[in-house]
């Protein structure tokens, strides 16, 4: 789920474009989950939706990140003030970036906890970022977070599925496996950047596996 | 079947059965069609009219029921709702 560092430079154009496709399909089931909320009143959904929203926005951040920093580098930056300016807004966007995916992570993990305290989601919440902000390591640390919430998430819906046994709930656990896996690759980038192409194409049929879902769901 | 679906089908069931009934229906049509115990029925029939899915009308002879068009809206979206509930497990 996580996109900012450790990018190859001749993937840069590239995860432009992915960032663009997640930022969109996250929009799209953010949106049908309040749909879905408005129509029958679950407050699921409207947490759903929520976590979704909070996916896109992040993407969508940083996707205008990568688009400014890209342009600010093609032009000749000579001034060392100009250079640290782009480096503290690269931060920020970071920061920004890492909470609410972060959030919205927490938010899934909730709903699959069948939580319905929202005091036991701030404590959650406060758990898991807490530590990423203090830490000297805070992308390794929010790395492997994430990959902890999604592991969790994925054997969520290996459950759901193997209740069910539905074409759909067998959809929704590979996107969220597919997902894992990314995120792993994704820990693995730090050390070698050929991994975060890799994480990007799984990221992708993650998402593309949702979005069938989600075509599947709003057909009926 | 999971409980969400349970819950999302009974929901169905007791509109449905409004719905068919015509414009109003009483309690006791409600109760016998919808195969709930009278406790439970009514914990349904308040968290229904607190989603504004019915209307409860208090006459002389007691109280009736009706549709409202967030009602209607969903029966007529059931199988969406359902779908999308079950296969992201938001149950």
């Amino acid at each position: 789920m996580v996109s900012l560092g450790f990018a190859p430079v001749w993937f840069s154009y590239q995860s432009i474009i992915f960032e663009l496709v997640f930022a969109i399909i996250t929009l799209l089931v953010a949106f049908a989950s309040f749909r879905i909320y408005h129509l029958s009143k679950e407050k699921s959904a409207a947490w759903f939706g929520s976590g979704f929203l909070l996916f896109s926005i992040s993407y969508f951040i940083q996707l205008m990140l990568n688009i400014g920093i890209k342009y600010r580098l093609s032009e000749n930056i000579q001034i060392i003030s100009e250079a640290r300016e782009i480096i503290n807004l690269g931060l920020t966007a970071l920061n920004l970036h890492m909470i609410l995916m972060i959030t919205g992570l927490v938010i899934l993990t909730h709903i699959n906890l069948k939580e319905k305290s929202f005091r036991n989601f701030l404590l959650l919440l406060a758990v898991t970022l807490t530590p990423i902000y203090f830490s000297h390591h805070p992308i390794f640390l929010f790395f492997t977070i994430s990959s902890i919430l999604l592991g969790f998430i994925t054997l969520s819906y290996l459950f759901n599925y193997l209740e069910k046994k539905r074409f759909n709930t067998y959809l929704v656990f590979s996107a969220f496996l597919l997902l894992f896996l990314s995120n792993i690759h994704f820990i693995f980038s730090i050390q070698n950047t050929i991994f975060y192409v890799i994480a990007h194409f799984f990221e992708l049929f993650s998402y593309l596996l949702i979005l069938i879902n989600l075509t599947m769901c709003l057909k009926r | 079947m999971s409980k969400k679906r349970d819950r999302l089908r009974v929901i169905f069931d007791i509109l449905d059965v409004i719905r068919e009934k015509g414009e109003t229906i009483k309690p006791t049509h409600i109760l016998y069609k919808s195969n709930l115990s009278h406790q439970m029925m009514q914990q349904y029939l308040n968290e229904l009219i607190g989603k504004g899915f019915l209307i409860e009308k208090v006459a002389e002879k007691g109280k009736t029921y009706s549709l409202t068009e967030k009602g209607f809206n969903y029966l007529k979206e059931y199988n969406k709702i359902t779908t999308f509930v079950e296969s992201f497990g938001l149950g």
